[in-house]
């Protein structure tokens, strides 16, 4: 088992420390956050998840559920630079990624000199990202997708980490452009921000309405959050949880076998690779905070919703049925689950 | 253990384990299948759909179940991941145990993968495989169980008596009660075997016994009984034969030497009783003529006419001990015919007796003489051949010596060694008697068992033609003509006998006895003591007998035509009793049975 030739004891403790390093450094980050945000554990966790994963987060939510106050806060605790795009339908897709202004030398030439807009930033909150029109939305795009922005020509790359946090509105949708599928398809994880509870809003009152302020002191930094990156990655997976992560994907197409008929009643089009490689990064991540060093099928199953509904585009009975891509996602679920169980029944 | 080992022997073990309830599983299944088949035939058997399983074959069929899940449990292919999978269901070990043997089998140089095989080989020494794969029944299992067990009680509870219907109890107390009364006549049998130290009777008898003991014991029915009745019977019959070999073969029987002998005294007595009506005749023309007795003028110049009638005279009167000597010659005729050693030497000792006391005149000597060489041309032949030749030397002593007193004391003496002689051979004849009469009592046991309880084996009336029977509703004998419950059909109640003496129609008789009837007949092609083949009748009472041919002297048969048992007999000398047999055909009824009779 051992190939000591290849992998010494000193290879192995030093995994394991990182290992440890990893869970610890994820849990004084969330920690840091819990101290500004009441509840939403889920979402901490799904962001958080996002940045390890190089992933960017698509937060939908009514106002006023501290989606910007979250993005805020995480810019804080893990100590990057932080900037905020307040989407309107007026702005312009140079407004985000920078344009080329002309300016005086000082020995009295004129030269452009580029300007960069808000995306570059460590942590960008694109707020109502619905809001902008489809033009501005895929300046995002490339940002998202490229980690730069090209502007006359020239490549400007972005600092890493970098990580989007999208917010939307899913009331007033009037006068919005919902997001294309291109770009939906871009956020690592769609989190659905619930409505606090009533223990929790009554913390968030206490809180808000005091007189006390919680600073919030950086736990990491940008070059910790790679290596937690790296370390992330390399998690290794089993064929077969690999298998249960991909025939969850493939079981969000209509034509494919292990579609359920919900699928194929409801779904127009199915997830995009993008979506398992969303689950096996995610589900790497999860396994490494539990403190396993091999991927899990529940670390697929709890990932594999953010990862997936914002992909998996309803058809019209579905939209008018009212059916919800986080059902269809359960069936598939279960529907896979029997089929990659073992034959051997005992 | 080394960490290393941790997880292959976790492994191999849940491996085990699983295997075992496969086994489980599978012979589960395939008992279940088996015990529901059998279970749907077996009701199938009792709705009489087709023929239900024996407790054997339902055996069978199960084990064969449980050898096939055996087989297919063993079978049932199990990989290595399959066994890890598995165990990680079970333990929550979320696929640590799967992951490992991957990236085991892939010895990548990956330190997160062998930080993974560590960690888990770490975690797998607290592995609880007991509580992971409990040992317990499966529902198949549990179902077939219960389908096997009302598939037992199925088989056992019809062996419990308060199940069984009315008429198998009532047959098998009957075949208990017949076993009972069997025994009765056979002890008899046995103690006599048991006193006169007879070997294959006692032998014969134990066995009997012990056959009926436990017919008594155990449920017997009435099917099972007979045969064993049949085998024993047909045991003691080659028992029988084998004794009948060891004598000397083509012997002549006792009853016809007997018979010579009782004829040979009869004729002589008839001679004296010639001898003495000429004595009286004699006295009588003598009175007529005046003459008194002694008046010799009578007599002829040479006497020779007195001499011939006091010749006459003389031999018509005997001595006491030639009177004695005669009365000991019947005797033994007689215990000849009885088969009885004991009074055959008796009879010879009192002869002997007689013999020795010299009080017999030389013409009774010569007498006696001549009848001891019939007696020993009657015992040439028999099974007392030896009797015969010493009682033959002895007559021609008689003949040929002077008959002084020590010549016959030693005559005497030859008498009473010939009577230890018939004594001696008697004890083979006991036991050939012994033996018959146990196998008697099982042939009768068995045909009471065959004719049901209450009925006897009908006996048909010789001369007798078919008619109607008397009154309406009833036959000849007064008696209803349909037989009543229990009763074989054609029992001396239900024969008719016509207005015309005849068998009436109505009276059941099988055809069968109708020729047996007419055996008895004086135009009869059969005589006595023919074997004829009979045929059962509807209610299984006859016995079939394989037809011999016509006996004559040489092949006497000695079997009786047919065998009617204590019952009907006594039926029906209580018919010939009765007075509803006319007066004209009493004689031809007593001479037919008679005529039957074995004892004859």
């Amino acid at each position: 088992m051992d190939n000591a030739g290849s992998v010494g004891s000193v290879d192995i403790a030093k995994i394991e420390r990182e290992a440890a390093e990893f869970g610890s450094k994820f849990r004084r980050v969330k920690e840091e956050i819990r101290k500004v945000i009441v509840g939403n554990e889920p979402i901490i966790d799904g962001v958080l998840t996002c940045l390890m994963a190089s992933g960017h987060a698509l937060l939908e939510g009514v106002p006023g559920l501290g989606k910007t106050l979250l993005v805020k806060t995480l810019s804080q605790a893990v100590d990057l630079k932080f900037s905020r795009i307040q989407f309107t339908p007026d702005l312009m897709p140079a407004d985000i990624s920078g344009t080329n202004i002309l300016l005086e030398t000082p020995v009295g030439g004129k030269q452009f000199q580029f300007q960069p807009g808000p995306v570059f930033a460590n942590v960008v909150l694109a707020d109502e990202i619905n809001r902008a029109t489809p033009k501005t939305q895929s300046a995002m795009l490339e940002a998202m997708q490229e980690h730069s922005v090209t502007v006359a020509g020239v490549r400007h790359a972005m600092q890493q980490p970098f990580l989007v946090l999208a917010t939307q509105n899913p009331i007033e949708m009037e006068g919005t452009y919902p997001l294309p599928e291109a770009q939906m398809d871009r956020f690592l994880f769609k989190l659905l921000v619930p409505s606090p509870t009533f223990e929790e809003l009554s913390a968030i009152v206490d809180r808000t309405t005091g007189g006390a302020v919680e600073s919030i002191q950086p736990v990491i930094e940008g070059g910790e959050i790679l290596s937690m990156r790296q370390l992330a990655r390399e998690v290794p997976i089993a064929s077969h949880v690999r298998e249960f992560a991909v025939k969850i994907v493939l079981a969000t197409h209509p034509d494919r076998e292990l579609a359920t008929d919900h699928v194929k009643r409801f779904v127009r089009f199915g997830s995009s690779p993008r979506g398992a490689q969303a689950i096996v990064v995610a589900a790497k991540i999860r396994a490494l905070l539990e403190g396993r060093y091999n991927v899990a099928f529940e670390d697929i199953s709890t990932v594999a919703k953010p990862a997936l509904r914002h992909r998996i585009l309803l058809n019209f009975e579905g939209e008018a049925e009212g059916i919800s891509t986080d059902t269809i996602i359960d069936g598939l679920l279960s529907r896979v689950q029997d089929e990659t169980r073992v034959k051997v029944t005992v | 253990m080394t960490p290393d080992l941790t997880l292959h022997h976790k492994l191999n073990e849940a491996a085990r384990r699983i295997r075992l309830l496969l086994v489980l599983q599978w012979t589960g299944r395939t008992l279940l299948a088996a015990a529901l088949a059998c279970l749907v035939w077996l009701i199938a058997g009792k709705l009489g759909w087709l023929e239900g399983p024996s407790e054997l074959s339902t055996g069978i069929v199960l084990g064969i179940a449980v050898g096939l899940g055996i087989v297919f449990g063993l079978v049932h292919k199990v990989t290595r991941m399959d066994v890890a999978r598995l165990t990680d269901g079970r333990t929550d070990f979320k696929e640590r145990l799967a992951s490992a043997v991957e990236f085991e089998r892939d010895n990548t140089a990956d330190p997160l993968v062998h930080r993974q095989l560590q960690d888990t080989n770490a975690r797998a020494v607290d592995l609880d495989l007991r509580r992971a794969y409990p040992l317990r029944a499966t529902r198949q299992m549990i179902a077939a169980i219960v389908v096997t067990l009302c598939l037992f009680l199925a088989f056992l509870l019809p062996t419990f008596t308060i199940f069984w219907p009315r008429a198998k109890k009532q047959e098998i107390a009957e075949v208990k009660k017949q076993a009972a009364d069997m025994q009765k006549v056979i002890r008899i049998s046995e103690k006599t075997a048991d006193q006169q130290k007879l070997g294959s009777s006692k032998q014969a008898a134990k066995e009997a016994n012990k056959m009926l003991e436990a017919m008594k014991r155990s449920n017997t029915t009435k099917k099972a009984a007979m045969i064993q009745l049949s085998k024993m019977a047909k045991q003691l019959e080659q028992q029988q034969q084998k004794m009948a070999a060891a004598n000397a073969p083509g012997q002549k029987s006792l009853q016809k030497a007997s018979e010579e002998i009782k004829k040979a005294l009869d004729q002589k007595q008839q001679a004296i009783e010639a001898a003495d009506k000429a004595k009286k005749d004699a006295a009588k023309a003598a009175g007529k003529d005046g003459k008194k007795p002694g008046d010799k003028s009578h007599e002829n110049k040479d006497g020779k006419t007195g001499e011939k009638q006091n010749a006459k005279a003389g031999e018509s009167k005997q001595s006491q001990a030639m009177e004695q000597a005669q009365q000991a010659l019947q005797k033994f005729a007689q215990a000849l015919a009885d088969q009885n050693a004991a009074k055959q030497n008796e009879a010879l000792q009192q002869l002997a007796d007689q013999m020795e006391k010299g009080q017999m005149s030389p013409k009774e000597m010569q007498s006696l003489q001549q009848q001891l060489q019939q007696l020993a041309q009657a015992l040439k032949g028999t099974h007392l051949d030896k009797t015969s030749q010493q009682v033959k030397q002895m007559a021609e002593a008689m003949r040929q010596l002077k008959l002084d007193p020590e010549t016959l004391k030693k005559l005497a003496k030859m008498m009473r060694g010939a009577g230890e002689q018939c004594k001696g051979s008697g004890k083979t004849q006991l036991d050939a008697k012994t033996l018959a009469e146990i196998l008697q009592a099982i042939k009768d046991g068995k045909m009471k068992l065959a004719a049901g309880s209450g009925a006897g084996i009908p006996i048909p009336l010789p001369g007798m033609a078919q008619g109607k029977g008397k009154g309406k509703g009833t036959n000849g004998m007064g008696q209803p003509t349909k037989p009543l419950k229990g009763e074989v059909a054609g029992t001396p109640k239900a024969t008719a006998i016509g207005k015309n003496g005849g068998l009436s129609v109505d009276s059941r008789v099988s055809k069968e006895f109708m020729k047996y009837a007419a055996m008895g007949h004086k135009d009869s092609k059969y005589k006595p003591n023919t074997q004829v083949q009979g045929v059962r009748n509807n209610n299984v009472t006859e016995l079939q007998m394989n037809y011999k041919g016509d006996p004559d002297s040489q092949y006497s048969s000695g079997t009786p035509l047919f065998q009617p048992n204590g019952q009907p007999r006594r039926g029906v000398e209580s018919a010939i009793n009765k007075e509803n047999i006319p007066a004209a055909y009493r004689r031809q009824v007593k001479e037919y049975f008679e005529s039957i009779n074995p004892n004859r």
